[in-house]
């Protein structure tokens, strides 16, 4: 039996307490019983198409078909199945009517489920019970055949397990889809067996948001559900140490500057772009700038551990540029920025430019270092692909390539 | 059988399948066939027969998924000679605005009619499982889970609950 959350189950209890056939099932209401036994009632209807016209139904209260449970709908269709032929027998006909009417728009007048077994003959005169033929269009016919050939199978596939044609082997179990796609359970269900879509969805939830809405299988899968909240099922409390967002900076070295010099704007892409939001979210970003400014200045103390092939360009003489020396290629900053930004450098590096700049011309002479720091910043690069690679994040945007974003 | 319409097969398993009706008295009319003769469900095995019914729940399903009914109505017609031993199932989409009409007229039948028929039908009733052939809700098939089954349900009772609404 399904779970049904607390409001659909009180909805249930009150449907059953009003029901006039669990009462019957009950013997509160008096009825012409034909059939009884633990499972299923047949009693003849009191408003009947024909002499002989019964009704079955289960004993436990099921409004709809599909909610009855597998082994009780093959017992019932069983004593169905039984049942007509003793109507055919005991009434003396050669046919009966099974009908089944699923929801009010088909003639459904109880929340018990139930079927009707119609006695027929020759000329009884219920024509109403014969369906006619009507014109369709085709194109819509078309249309109709093909989601029905696509959806029908998938639904039927643990029946069809049963009674699997040679040739064909039933497909590996899977949650079925829920008519209407799967439940968000399922779906979770299934992002657990699959470890790679799992680091997909934590690591980025929008690249993944976005294939949702692209890709029609997975469109397909989440059908009936909200992205949003599979994601957010996911969604780790992450916080990035400061340690873990300084070394990221240093990778983005426009990310860095911006910072630096504008903070404001900063915070502006911050809160635009989802996956910095991510990142810096819940950084306190004077904290941040405090920090990177005092780890840049402990570079420039030690210059040697820092020194990139970008110090053989030429150096302009301005403090600016000993941050975009730091990393990889810079977006240039216009002249004005870089004159805005001067003096605030210059305060935050407490005047030890010159002396810094020394430094940096002296390790530029000297070519053995640099050698020695080429090798390490290689060592550099294959740790952090590695690392990448850990993360699971090759084949889409990484975070060392944020930069793209701008 | 050689002779399903693969054009209008929609669904085939080892005993039964479905096709889009021929004739269809509504868009997403399906028909669900037994592959072996009969004029009857007593024709056929048990097992076939609860497979013939799930197709046909399942079928109802997915057009009230699928094409938006607000119902169905299943329709079998049982030792029909007509059906010449290809006996069927009816799956008839239902719209609250639709023609059709299967609501037939109640029959005013007095109470000792009533009683005569009960009597006659209930005496064959009675022989229902007394050939030992008594079945046990066993049938489950192991390594199935219910509950995948369950949550299906649920989705559809929740839809169907909010439709009443």
């Amino acid at each position: 039996m399904a779970e049904l959350s607390p409001e659909q189950q009180q909805a249930l209890d009150e449907q059953k307490a009003q029901c006039p056939f669990c009462k019957i099932v009950k013997g509160e209401i008096p009825s012409k019983k034909i059939f009884e036994d633990d499972k299923v009632l047949a009693v003849l209807d009191i408003n009947p198409a024909a002499k002989g016209h019964i009704l079955v139904m289960p004993k436990e209260h099921y409004p709809i078909m599909p909610l009855i449970p597998e082994d009780i709908f093959e017992y019932f269709f069983t004593k169905v199945k039984e049942l007509s032929t003793t109507v055919r027998e005991g009434a003396v006909c050669p046919s009966t009517t099974i009908f089944i009417a699923n929801g009010a728009a088909a003639g459904q007048q109880s929340n018990h489920f139930m079927i009707h077994i119609i006695p027929r003959d020759e000329n009884d005169g219920l024509t109403k019970l014969e369906p006619i033929a009507i014109d369709i269009d085709k194109e819509k016919e078309q249309e109709t055949y093909n989601m029905i050939k696509n959806n029908l199978p998938i639904m039927l596939r643990q029946r069809y397990a049963k009674h699997a044609l040679e040739d064909k082997p039933a497909p590996s179990q899977q949650p079925s889809p829920a008519p209407g796609g799967y439940t968000k359970e399922q779906i979770i269900e299934i992002i657990e067996k699959n470890p790679q879509i799992k680091k997909v969805i934590e690591e980025q939830p929008e690249a993944f948001k976005k294939q949702v809405v692209e890709v029609p299988q997975l469109q397909q899968l989440f059908h009936n559900v909200d992205v949003e909240e599979v994601i957010k099922h996911y969604k780790k409390e992450e916080t990035h140490s400061i340690e873990e967002l300084l070394e990221l900076l240093d990778k983005n070295p426009n990310l860095k500057s911006m910072l630096l010099y504008q903070k404001n704007e900063f915070k502006i892409k911050i809160s635009e772009i989802q996956q910095l939001k991510d990142l810096f979210g819940n950084v306190d970003l004077d904290e941040l700038q405090n920090r990177v400014i005092e780890k840049e200045k402990f570079k420039e103390e030690q210059p040697e551990q820092k020194v990139t092939e970008e110090t053989k360009e030429p150096v302009i003489e301005t403090t600016f540029v000993e941050d975009k020396e730091a990393s990889a290629p810079v977006e240039e900053l216009s002249s004005e920025e870089i004159e805005k930004h001067e003096e605030d450098l210059l305060d935050a590096l407490g005047g030890k430019k010159e002396e810094k700049e020394e430094k940096k011309k002296e390790n530029i002479d000297e070519d053995k270092e640099e050698q020695k720091d080429e090798e390490k910043k290689e060592n550099k690069e294959d740790v952090d692909e590695e690392k990448e690679q850990q993360e699971g994040r090759h084949g889409n945007p990484s975070l060392d390539n944020i930069s793209n974003l701008f | 059988m050689a002779e399903i319409n693969k054009e209008r097969l929609l669904y085939e398993d080892k005993v039964a399948y479905a096709v889009l009706a021929e004739n269809p008295s509504a868009l997403g009319h399906i028909q669900v066939f037994p592959k072996q003769k009969a004029f009857a469900l007593d024709d056929l095995p048990d097992e076939v027969v609860q497979q013939l019914f799930f197709i046909a729940s399942f079928s109802a399903t997915a057009v009230f998924e699928g094409l938006g009914a607000h119902g169905t109505n299943i329709i079998l017609k049982d030792g029909d000679p007509e059906t010449k031993g290809k006996l069927y199932i009816d799956v008839i989409p239902r719209k609250m605005e639709d023609t059709l009409d299967f609501k037939w007229d109640p029959k005013k039948i007095d109470p000792a009619e009533m009683e005569q028929i009960q009597k006659q039908i209930k005496d064959k009733a009675d022989y229902i499982g007394q050939e030992g052939s008594k079945k046990q809700i066993t049938t489950t098939t192991p390594g199935k889970d219910p509950k995948e089954v369950g949550s299906e349900e649920e989705n559809y009772l929740v839809k169907h609950l909010y439709r009443r609404a």
